[in-house]
């Protein structure tokens, strides 16, 4: 609408600049273009090909002989009363590529827990201020993943 | 074989793939990735409230047009790298894989720099956030560093 309109004015009616925003509608367009982004980030990050290309190199990475090895001595250390520390020991990025595993420089590899690890069923949510039931909270587990802000991971839970 | 494990590298890599390829089928339909670009559009500090209320609610899933299976969960979690996460799309592998993983997932995430969440086992192992900590620090524009919790 705003080209038609300009199309239709004379050559020298026409304003020899564009009128410069004001703060408030400069704020509004530095938000509509940082949405439009947004928006586009997503499309690209819900890429199938792109996620299959991702979770590829996580099943890649995660699958190795040395991070399976690593992951099983690390479930066993647990059993036997070991704590988040005996993980760490076991599972820091140093130590797998240590221990010959091929890891990624993007790679990360932490502790994680889940809302209700067991079944998925989720702690009924009120508000943002409202306190879940923590106990539902106690499981954690090690969590490897790459990929950017959308990361595929494969995760090991453990109790505590 | 691996070693000390009663099945090998090519199974499981064919079962994890299998797992991502039905939670990529999910989160790539449309009315999902709707549901994502209208999380997109609100300000960092308003998605947890979104990811309550409408991700983690199937009924208004459901009002959106996305139909979440059944083996499919979308849960909440928190890292010990503190890196502000949002929310998950999980799918969780056989018990013959949990002596060594438990499930594969797509992990959706709150705008941070890859820079700003160190890597280092000291920060990477530490204790996680409960999650509703970790929502409410977000949604008051906390660095999730700066929380305290014992």
């Amino acid at each position: 609408m705003l080209g038609d309109s300009m199309s239709n004015l004379s050559k020298a009616s026409r304003p020899r600049t564009l009128k410069q925003p004001s703060d408030k509608e400069g704020e509004l367009l530095r938000q509509l273009e940082k949405q439009d982004q947004e928006r586009k980030d997503t499309k690209r990050e819900l890429d199938r090909e792109r996620l299959i290309r991702v979770t590829a190199g996580v099943i890649d990475t995660i699958t190795s002989p040395e991070f399976v090895e690593r992951m099983r001595l690390a479930q066993l250390e647990l059993q036997r009363g070991g704590g988040m520390e005996a993980a760490a020991k076991l599972l820091s990025l140093d130590a797998l590529r240590q221990s010959g595993a091929e890891i990624p420089d993007d790679f990360r590899l932490t502790s994680r827990i889940f809302e209700d690890p067991a079944n998925g069923l989720r702690v009924e949510y009120k508000s943002e201020v409202s306190s879940s039931n923590v106990d539902m909270q106690t499981a954690w587990g090690a969590c490897a993943g790459a990929g950017g802000p959308l990361i595929g991971c494969g995760c090991s839970g453990w109790q505590v | 074989m691996y070693q000390h494990l009663n099945f090998g590298r090519i199974e499981l890599e064919s079962v994890m793939r299998a797992a991502y390829d039905q939670l990529i089928d999910f989160v790539t339909t449309q009315p999902f990735k709707t549901v994502m670009a209208e999380m997109n559009s609100l300000k960092p500090t308003k998605r947890p409230a979104f990811v309550a209320s409408v991700l983690l609610n199937d009924e208004e899933l459901s009002r959106r047009g996305v139909q979440r299976p059944s083996d499919i969960l979308i849960q909440r979690s928190a890292f010990g790298d503190r890196r502000p996460t949002l929310f998950c799309v999980k799918k969780l592998l056989p018990e013959k894989y949990a002596c060594v993983w438990k499930n594969v997932n797509i992990t959706f995430d709150n705008e941070f720099e890859d820079s700003s969440v160190s890597r280092d086992a000291d920060k990477a192992w530490r204790i996680p956030l409960p999650v509703h900590l970790q929502a409410m620090a977000m949604a008051e524009e906390k660095d999730l560093e700066q929380v305290l919790y014992t």
